[in-house]
């Protein structure tokens, strides 16, 4: 670090950085430029508008595996608004800016500018001119503008960028030391261009020539700051801290307007005469109409605090929007020094956390993917801005329309917003909140309406029950599996008894008690009884008892054939020739059977087989466990598909459209 | 699903408990029980 005097109050002037040429005397806001061991003097620094960024002179981050110091900061002006760039000394000569826009931190390095890069020949060709030297002034903004066309590619290191935003940008005011020599009102062309996920570019065009610059968006959390300043009304007192706070009144009615996130907001509403305001202008210029309330109450009032997901936010906006549907919803702007921007949507009682996204997110067959997880497209809208109140951190104005689509993957919506007029698509995230968790957030007193009808991203409540099932019912059905394969293995299915038998239609026909013959075992078992018979369209029956010796106890059971065949269209045949049935649960012990047959009256005579086998595998017992195992989980899966039909029946791009058409056709 | 998880959990095990013993002990129910056999005679449109 180097000091020197401030040549209009003699106040030490520090260079921290070697990379830095330009500085302001924290003093008396002299501003002093330096060239070798001497320091000149530019004129008087203007006076920086008060702001909540947690930033300051001294800041140190980590970016990239690299540390950086912010030495000094500009604020930008152009006609949608400001933005602020903090100059970031990285060490070893190289620096960077860290820009603070829409709650992120765009983080960016010099790079040297490519020959070939859009608007450098010209410039170049322009500054070997009569004229000279390298002021090249406003013909450098007119050589940027008529290169950087919306939309268009630009190769820079290899990588393809796409020109995203154009403005003219203006010195507001600067403070601490600076790598140029930002005096007030020194103008600039700024040309913002995208490249793939959250690499960006920007690009300079001003009177010393064209400077580029190429970086990440990152987050706060992502830049590891330390030796923040205090932020008035978040971590100190709003009036410890002198000249941050940005209470103001309306320039139209005269009422107090209160800039609830100064420095980030762009604009602001008065709440007693609906104007729109500059809120980037000290004296609050009126620059549209918010539009009037509608019978639509504020769920959530303007300034309430509450802490979300660890971080606290305070609510600084709110925004009434429709689709050409005439749906409508509300949209609450949360805003965190720290954590920057959220959204609040609500719609018929349903809420959503929602937070911008840096970058587009990945695509795969047409879906986007976020969080590892696919989303699909469930609406696509007009969407017209109907009434805005407090803040908001672009140019908001009664009417804006936009364009939306929403993909789903509950509790997860993504949507998508394109504007007409501007080639920049924004990407948001949102998350299902349940609406006691807003209201336990903010304490609100009043109750919130009841959600009503399943919402795009509210969680099937049903899936969340059954969710232990997609598991558990596999496990159980195997595990019935295993004690069927147990059990089963354990039943020998032997022969215990076989004999044959002869039916004469002349004679009595008595009932015939066969050989005994035992069931071995030492628990009751299953056991089958078979019968075979060479019927010939006719049928053939035995009514059995089953009489256990010792005990007298007797089982009747009956068990029958019958076979038919012919020819019509040609030939055919149906039934069988042999037959079966269980006795359930037999003792071990000595039986014998008691066999009363009967047969068509056709059938004079014939010959028939009786078999018993014991331990016999009762499968009728697996498939009754499993349909019991199956009901529950059953009943859960309807009620799950159920919701999602529902859910789906608001969408255009339902799933289930085209089996909703295969079933009417079945139907009919 | 803290209450319902565990009461289909223990309906589980007593599906399974019940199963093993029927398996075992050779219960179950079978259309021949305890009544005699009915010819049907050959389908209605080969008759």
């Amino acid at each position: 670090m180097r000091n020197y005097d401030c040549p209009q109050c003699g106040a030490a002037v520090p260079f921290r950085s070697s990379v830095t040429v330009f500085a302001t005397c924290g003093f008396c806001r002299s501003m002093v430029v330096r060239r070798d061991a001497e320091v000149s003097l530019m004129g008087t620094q203007a006076v920086l508008p008060p702001d909540l960024s947690p930033l300051t002179i001294g800041t140190r981050g980590t970016w990239g595996g690299r540390d950086f110091t912010l030495v000094g900061r500009v604020r930008l002006t152009y006609d949608e608004g400001a933005w602020t760039e903090w100059c970031a000394d990285f060490g070893n000569g190289q620096w960077g800016w860290v820009a603070e826009a829409q709650g992120l931190y765009y983080v960016s390095l010099e790079i040297a500018v490519p020959a070939d890069f859009p608007g450098v020949q010209e410039l170049a060709a322009m500054a070997d001119g009569p004229a000279g030297g390298l002021r090249l002034g406003e013909p450098a903004l007119v050589v940027g503008r008529a290169q950087m066309e919306l939309e268009r590619r630009v190769g820079i290191g290899g990588v393809t960028y796409v020109v995203s935003d154009v403005k003219q940008a203006t010195v507001q005011a600067a403070e601490g030391e600076l790598t140029f020599a930002a005096v007030p009102g020194r103008a600039g062309l700024s040309v913002d261009l995208r490249g793939e996920g959250d690499a960006f570019a920007s690009a300079e065009y001003a009177s010393d020539g064209v400077r580029l610059f190429t970086g990440r968006i990152a987050r706060y959390e992502d830049l590891r700051f330390t030796e923040l300043r205090p932020v008035p009304g978040w971590t100190v007192e709003a009036e410890t801290v002198k000249g941050q706070t940005a209470a103001t009144v309306c320039p139209r009615c005269g009422a107090p307007v209160e800039v609830r996130a100064a420095g980030f907001s762009l604009t602001a509403t008065c709440g007693n005469c609906s104007g729109v305001l500059d809120a980037t202008d000290p004296g609050l210029k009126l620059i549209g109409e918010a539009g009037r309330a509608q019978s639509e109450e504020q769920l959530v009032p303007l300034g309430a605090r509450g802490e979300i997901g660890g971080t606290t936010y305070e609510c600084i906006g709110m925004m009434r929007r429709r689709d050409q549907y005439d749906e409508s919803w509300s949209e609450y702007l949360l805003f965190s020094p720290f954590a920057g921007y959220r959204w609040l949507v609500t719609y018929s009682g349903h809420w959503s956390l929602v937070e911008m996204l840096a970058s587009a997110p990945k695509e795969n067959a047409g879906q986007p993917i976020w969080r590892g997880q696919a989303h699909r497209l469930f609406a696509r809208a007009k969407t017209e801005v109907t009434y805005v109140l407090g803040e908001f951190y672009w140019r908001v104005r009664q009417g804006e329309v936009s364009f939306a689509s929403d993909f789903i993957a509950p509790p997860w919506v993504l949507s998508e917003e394109s504007y007409p007029g501007l080639s920049e698509t924004t990407w948001s995230a949102g998350e299902y909140l349940p609406s006691s968790a807003v209201a336990a957030a903010f304490r609100l007193t009043q109750p919130l309406p009841e959600p009503s009808g399943p919402y795009l991203n509210e969680p099937n409540p049903h899936r969340e029950k059954g969710r232990t099932l997609r598991w558990l019912f596999p496990v159980a059905a195997l595990l019935v599996l295993l004690i069927q394969a147990l059990t089963a293995s354990n039943s020998g299915g032997r022969n215990v008894f076989e004999s044959s038998f002869v039916y004469r239609a002349a004679e009595t026909n008595a009932p015939v008690a066969t050989q005994e013959f035992r069931i071995e075992g030492t628990r009751p078992q299953a056991i089958e009884i078979g019968l075979s018979a060479p019927v010939d369209n006719a049928w053939f029956a035995v009514d059995i008892d089953l009489v256990e010796v010792a005990t007298k106890k007797v089982r009747e059971v009956g068990v029958g054939v019958e076979f038919y065949s012919g020819f019509d269209d040609g030939p055919w045949s149906e039934g069988s020739t042999t037959g079966s049935t269980v006795v359930p649960s037999v003792a071990p012990g000595t039986y014998y059977l008691v066999v009363q047959a009967a047969t068509d009256p056709a059938v004079t005579e014939m010959g028939y087989e009786l078999r018993v086998k014991r331990g016999v595998t009762l499968w009728a017992n697996l498939w009754i466990t499993l349909t019991a195992l199956a009901v529950y989980p059953v009943f859960r899966w309807i009620r799950e598909h159920t919701f999602e039909r529902r859910r789906w029946s608001q969408s255009d791009y339902s799933p289930h459209a085209v089996s909703d058409s295969g079933d009417d056709d079945d139907d009919a | 699903m803290k209450i319902r998880t565990p009461i289909y959990l223990v309906f589980v095990v007593l599906v399974c408990i019940v199963q093993a013993m029927a398996n075992r002990n050779g219960w179950g129910m079978y259309p021949g029980m305890g009544g005699g056999f009915r010819p049907s005679g050959p389908a209605t449109r080969h008759k």
